[in-house]
């Protein structure tokens, strides 16, 4: 018996490709369309046709539309719009892939979990769960080989710069244009929060550790005390938003953990960045290394920005779209749906109020 | 040549004597001495290095204001601490941002006994004692948060009484230009046993640590200069830990 091939429809492209990337190379999927809205900006509608061009399908400027001829929706818009576009799709019962971070507000994910809900509609939001560190991390933990859980840190820094350091704008000089620099950061890698709304780096990046933790972990954060500041480049402190930041995780289970996560400038290490998690177990201790399995290759000549440490057997992307296609076959839930991508961003949400205010928050549940 | 009397338990003398045989112009004596190494306070007008400070009540630590005490703190001195701070210190690393350590123990002993030690190394790295403090509890477990001044901030996750043949540590320290990383499973090395791959994790840094300790002694009392560490660093630390730890 042959086995569906799920229709995706790209809902609006607009940063790295990853993810409509990784729906194509799937053999279950097939990407149909290109769609955005026919009031977005011009550098939007540039990036949307650029995309189509590449991947040899059609650019429609009109999601109502295009949401008629496709099974699912690959939501790879900016920031701010992710729940917008994702629940648009949900209320016209397609199945969602939602880049992460699912939303920089809280009401925007709960409004999207009920359309879920509602609609009875699959969603994955994308995240690095099946790394191969994270699972043989997940496969000692359920093997018991340190007991059961009582303590989870993830160290996660990006060794990426991101645009000038901070204090290199002159006393005249205007404040650095967010969506510009982030425009600009596709050409030189240093990408970030593409979007109108100025992120932190917690905001952009703390779902991937979060979600390792609440993968590992098994239980919802119910309180964290957290610290940021800016402490790098310019463009977060002329906005105001994290590049450093570390919280303290009170978990239900009675487990506590911790996370440390920065854009630490590309001087900081060798490769892309120390990822790590320290997991504390009543039989044992695990260390694992995000990065690994990996191969070294130092050569004359070697361009510097070239990672001289290769992550390799990373099926990460393969895994989730399966994963993804099993939810869809069998219905089943996927690996982070949109209530545990919503309970990681009520996480976040509650450290930034920890920071800004200095004392332990709890999450909004 | 100066001559140290070492006024400590047994177990205690064995390691500075060990380190002091690998030193020049320094000798172990019986006698008065010209210096003195011991746990105990206000006995002595000598030149002291307070063994173990972190178990002498804070209160009487303030009250030796002035005294010629250099509190022992032999982490700042540890062969893989060390070059972090010669590379913080010098600038490299540019402002430090964050320090960040994780430290489990075999040892059943309290968290908060192992905490002074990381909590003086946060200190010394961030140039003062934190504006924020927040401490997470469990048995056989302490998580250290700790803000300061300017944004940075210190995570320590320290825990005793764990399953294992070895400690662990690792700690990074990101500054605002660079990164220094010292951790022992970059540095671990594996065995193939009957009962399958184990790590092996290098153990050497004690002896190595209070060796350079004690040359940081001696040249303050050569150089008639103050020591690198002051009792106020002790109390500091010791504060800081009562606070998170609530003991």
């Amino acid at each position: 018996m042959s086995e569906t091939i799920y229709r995706a429809l790209v809902l609006s492209v607009v940063k790295h490709s990853y993810l409509p990337d990784a729906v194509a190379a799937h053999p279950r999927f097939q990407l149909v369309a290109v769609a955005d809205d026919p009031d977005r900006p011009a550098w939007t509608h540039e990036h949307n046709q650029l995309y189509a061009e590449q991947a040899g399908i059609p650019y429609l400027r009109d999601v109502a539309t295009a949401l008629k001829d496709c099974d699912l929706v690959v939501v790879s818009s900016e920031a701010e719009r992710h729940c917008e576009l994702a629940i648009r799709a949900a209320m016209a019962g397609k199945h969602l892939v939602v880049d992460k971070p699912l939303s920089p507000r809280l009401s925007e994910c709960d409004a999207l979990v009920r359309a879920v809900a509602e609609n009875k509609v699959k969603c994955l939001v994308w995240n690095r769960n099946l790394l191969p560190a994270l699972l043989d991390a997940r496969a000692a933990l359920q093997s018991g080989a340190i007991g059961s859980l009582q303590a989870i840190h993830c160290d996660f820094y990006f060794s990426k710069d991101a645009g000038p350091p901070k204090g290199s704008r002159g006393p005249d000089d205007p404040p650095i244009n967010w969506l510009a620099r982030q425009l600009e950061a596709h050409a030189d890698g240093s990408d970030g929060g593409v979007g109108l709304e100025a992120l932190g780096e917690l905001q952009i990046e703390g779902i991937y550790p979060l979600a390792y933790i609440q993968m590992l972990a098994q239980s919802p954060v119910t309180r964290v005390f957290a610290r940021t500041t800016t402490h790098f480049h310019q463009a977060n402190a002329d906005h105001e938003v994290d590049d450093l930041a570390t919280v303290s995780l009170e978990i239900a289970n009675g487990c506590v953990g911790s996370l440390c996560i920065g854009r630490i400038g590309a001087a900081a290490h060798p490769d892309i960045g120390e990822i790590k998690l320290h997991l504390l177990g009543s039989k044992g201790s695990l260390v694992i290394s995000e990065a690994r399995p990996e191969v070294a290759i130092y050569a004359r000549n070697q361009p510097a920005t070239e990672f001289k440490h290769r992550r390799v057997a990373d099926e990460n992307n393969y895994l989730l779209m399966q994963n993804f296609a099993d939810a869809l076959d069998h219905d089943r839930d996927t690996i982070l749906n949109a209530q545990g991508a919503r309970d990681i961003a009520a996480t976040v949400q509650a450290a930034l109020e920890s920071a800004r205010t200095g004392t332990a928050i709890a999450t909004i549940s | 040549m100066i001559q140290i009397k070492l006024d400590l338990e047994p177990e205690r003398q064995a390691p500075y004597a060990a380190a002091l045989a690998r030193l020049r112009d320094v000798e172990v004596t019986t006698g008065r001495g010209h210096a003195l190494i011991t746990t105990k306070v206000g006995e002595s007008s000598l030149p002291t290095l307070l063994d173990q400070p972190e178990i002498t009540p804070p209160e009487l630590l303030s009250s030796l204001a002035g005294a010629s005490i250099m509190p022992a703190h032999p982490w700042r001195f540890s062969p893989s601490i060390h070059p972090l701070e010669e590379s913080r210190s010098s600038g490299q690393l540019g402002e430090a941002g964050l320090l960040r350590v994780h430290h489990w123990l075999i040892a059943n002993t309290a968290p908060e006994h192992i905490a002074f030690s990381q909590v003086d190394l946060a200190h010394w790295f961030f140039g003062a004692p934190p504006t924020h403090t927040h401490g997470l509890s469990r048995a056989n477990y302490l998580q250290v948060h700790l803000g300061f001044a300017k944004g940075g901030m210190a995570l320590l996750d320290l825990a005793t009484n764990r399953p294992g043949p070895d400690n662990y540590y690792s700690l990074h320290l990101i500054g605002s230009r660079g990164a220094a990383y010292s951790d022992d499973h970059r540095n671990a090395h594996l065995l193939f046993g009957e009962e399958g791959p184990r790590a092996l994790i290098h153990q050497g840094n004690q002896l190595l640590a209070m060796q350079t300790m004690l040359t940081e002694f001696l040249a303050g009392i050569r150089e008639k200069r103050p020591w690198s560490v002051r009792l106020q660093d002790t109390i500091d630390a010791l504060a800081t830990v009562k606070e998170v730890a609530h003991v």
